[in-house]
């Protein structure tokens, strides 16, 4: 019981303190936020390594398995510890070996990866966006409007058509945008009182 | 044309552009069909991300934040972080992983706490504030309609989210226009999707005919 | 014209990537040179950076994007640093997504060198932290509260620069970059608790869903994409402050032409299925 008694109360304590703390500018009080807030940050950098320490374990066990893919695998994990060994030898300063991986692979790998997205959305564009009823088809004409006012061509064409993607951008869409916000807004609320009141209890890992 | 001229003079001379480049491309050849050079840098990718985030993490955070202070100006409080980030690491271990919901409900539960009064006034007061103070006169007949869409567009839009209450009759119409006012919105999102999309891959043209070819300035 | 209407229909997609490729890189090779016209929105962020002129304060810039979204907000962080640079704005920065921090590091350098400026006096860059709802919270009182040390582990104090911040009451203006909800974050930890001046520059996916913190006032402008960053560009030209446009505008063209290709594609997916549909239903009748 109290493998999930604790945490729940820790959740509590300081959840409740951390909301009532702006409405107290007492200076004891906020002493104690500060110091929870660099321990927070301290153990975030925690959990983010553990998430490495999790690909490392993942990558090892398909290896040992000998699963399909697992030459990839090796080469997943002889780069990870190849970058850690290299970044703590060389530290992280421009003109060192790290910052050369960091800015000639890693970085384009990445950059490429996203840039991939570019021709799939002109892929979907052809094969699935269909003007079926009428609210597809205004948003499809809501979003070629947008695609052709946003970019210097619109202006070329007519000085009208950035107007009209103005005002669809400062009028219906801050509308629409504002309600899901508000939405958002409070379902966001609910979610962290619910774990302030050890109702979700999603984060410790409940199977 | 001899290598030398064109090496230096339109092609990169530095040997990391051409690094840059050959992983460039290897990704780009997963376009005509899945193969093994692809999966090569994809996983190449992986390692390097994971291993990257660790070197940061200590430098910025680690060492400037736990190791200096407690190790070399002596602040032992230091030590309750210390305990809570190496308790975290506890959840590779099976038999004392329950250990590591310490430190995630501290986190979780400053997070949400947080979050509170933050989210109602950023999200919900404002956005209700910046309703009730449109301007509608004083700057033309279109800032006008456009006022009042605003205003009854947020209202609808609210309206067709609230699934408490069946869209039947009044409700229903609202909501309907409420659904409109949403697909005009996604539409701008959709619009501007794909103007962000195809300019990741105009960066990735760039710097393929610019700083590898040279054939652009 | 039913042989065309399915050969559309069941088209290799590899086409429709070959044609993005060429629309991509044919305005490169031959330019189009289209005009730009800044938006208001970017207009009255320009406007705010450039009344940092002569008050000393900083211009503090939150690089939260990494090299997946460099294409578009990179040119803006560029524009932005230019803009303060070439003013005698000094520039602090700082970042919350780990991914991108070496990358604003280079960034934020390159910018300094090109315009001579001395690190320490002119721009000081913080690094990264995690528990970004916490660091901004602590800024409000002190940024030594989290930030004890830049990126290169000097302590603070030691920097010339930092000794005339304390926290946001000295901050200029502010503008988080970047490509996730970071800069909604700015809004929602920062600017609604302790009110300062903020604008948000990010990538074009989000630009459209941030149009209501522009209408309260909560985010002084927004630089969407790299259109946004072209114009931002645009307007340092018309100010004077450079003699020639940037990255960003460069790919205006082959963005042009591309959205051109995008909507060619909707249409005639959905002429081909309208004209399928419609076969379909006399073949029932």
């Amino acid at each position: 019981m109290w493998k999930k008694t604790i945490p729940v109360s820790i959740a509590f304590a300081v959840g409740l303190f951390m909301a009532l703390q702006f409405f107290v500018p007492h200076r004891h009080v906020q002493s104690v936020v500060e110091e929870i807030n660099r321990w927070t940050s301290l153990i975030w950098c925690a959990a983010l390594i553990l998430g490495t320490l999790s690909l490392a374990k993942h990558l090892s066990l398909k290896i040992k398995a000998k699963k399909e893919g697992w030459g990839y695998a090796v080469i997943a994990m002889i780069s990870m510890i190849a970058t850690t060994v290299i970044g703590f030898y060389t530290g992280i300063e421009q003109g060192t070996l790290f910052m050369r991986i960091y800015e000639f692979i890693l970085a384009p790998l990445e950059a490429t990866t996203f840039s991939l997205l570019a021709f799939y959305i002109a892929s979907a564009a052809f094969r699935a966006f269909r003007a079926r009823n009428a609210e597809a088809t205004l948003l499809l004409i809501a979003a070629i409007l947008i695609m052709i006012g946003r970019v210097p061509i619109g202006h070329a064409i007519s000085e009208v058509i950035p107007q009209i993607s103005d005002f669809i951008l400062d009028y219906p869409n801050t509308a629409a945008k504002r309600g899901i916000m508000m939405g958002v807004g409070l379902g966001m609320i609910s979610t962290a009182l619910k774990i302030i009141l050890g109702i979700e209890r999603g984060y410790l890992g409940d199977k | 044309m001899s290598g030398e001229f064109l090496i230096g003079r339109f092609l990169s001379a530095n040997p990391w552009i051409w690094v840059a480049a050959f992983f460039t491309i290897a990704m780009y050849s997963f376009l005509y069909k899945d193969n093994v050079v692809y999966k090569v840098a994809e996983n190449i990718f992986v390692g390097i991300a994971a291993g990257y985030l660790v070197v940061i993490q200590y430098f910025n955070i680690v060492k400037p934040d736990l190791v200096l202070p407690l190790f070399q100006e002596g602040k032992f409080i230091l030590i309750i972080p210390m305990i809570l980030m190496l308790l975290i690491f506890a959840r590779v271990y099976q038999p004392i992983a329950h250990l590591s919901r310490i430190p995630i409900a501290f986190i979780i539960g400053v997070g949400a706490g947080m979050a509170i009064p933050t989210t109602i006034k950023a999200m919900i007061l404002e956005q209700v504030r910046g309703s009730l103070s449109i301007t509608y006169f004083g700057g033309g007949f279109w800032p006008f309609i456009g006022g009042l869409i605003l205003f009854f567009g947020t209202i609808c839009t609210l309206v067709y989210f609230f699934f408490s209450k069946s869209h039947e009759g009044v409700f229903g119409r609202v909501a309907k226009v409420g659904t409109y006012v949403i697909m005009i919105g996604f539409g701008a999102s959709f619009g501007y999707t794909v103007m962000a999309r195809i300019s990741l891959l105009i960066g990735r043209v760039l710097f393929i005919l610019r700083d590898w070819l040279g054939i652009i300035g | 014209m039913k042989k065309l209407m399915d050969r559309l229909l069941k088209l290799d997609r590899r086409w429709t990537f070959l044609a993005i490729g060429i629309s991509a890189v044919l305005p490169f090779l031959f330019p189009i040179g289209l005009a730009i016209h800044p938006s208001k929105e970017v207009q009255q962020v320009f406007d705010h950076v450039q009344a940092l002129k002569g008050t000393g304060k900083p211009l503090v810039i939150s690089f939260d994007f990494d090299p997946g979204t460099d294409a578009e907000v990179g040119p803006m962080a560029i524009a932005l640093m230019d803009h303060a640079f070439l003013n005698n704005v000094p520039v602090l920065g700082l970042n919350f997504i780990y991914t991108g921090t070496s990358l604003a590091e280079i960034h934020i350098k390159k910018a300094a060198e090109k315009h001579g400026k001395e690190y320490g006096i002119d721009y000081v860059f913080l690094g990264f932290k995690t528990a970004f709802p916490n660091v901004m919270i602590n800024m409000s009182k002190d940024i030594r509260l989290s930030f004890n040390a830049d990126y290169y582990n000097k302590p603070i104090g030691d920097l010339p620069m930092m000794r005339k911040i304390k926290n946001y009451d000295d901050f200029g203006f502010t503008i988080g970059l970047g490509g996730t909800r970071m800069v909604e974050y700015w809004i929602i930890y920062g600017v609604g608790p302790y009110d300062f001046d903020y604008a948000i520059g990010c990538t074009a996916v989000m630009a459209s869903d941030y149009y209501p913190y522009i209408q309260t006032g909560q985010s002084k402008g927004i630089i969407g994409g790299m259109k946004g960053a072209a114009e931002y560009e645009q307007l340092l030209l018309d100010a004077g402050l450079t003699e020639t446009l940037g990255d960003a505008a460069m790919g205006l063209d082959s963005q042009s032409l591309c959205h051109l290709v995008v909507i060619g594609f909707i249409v005639l997916g959905n002429i081909a299925y309208f004209g399928e549909q419609r076969r379909k239903r006399k073949a029932r009748q």
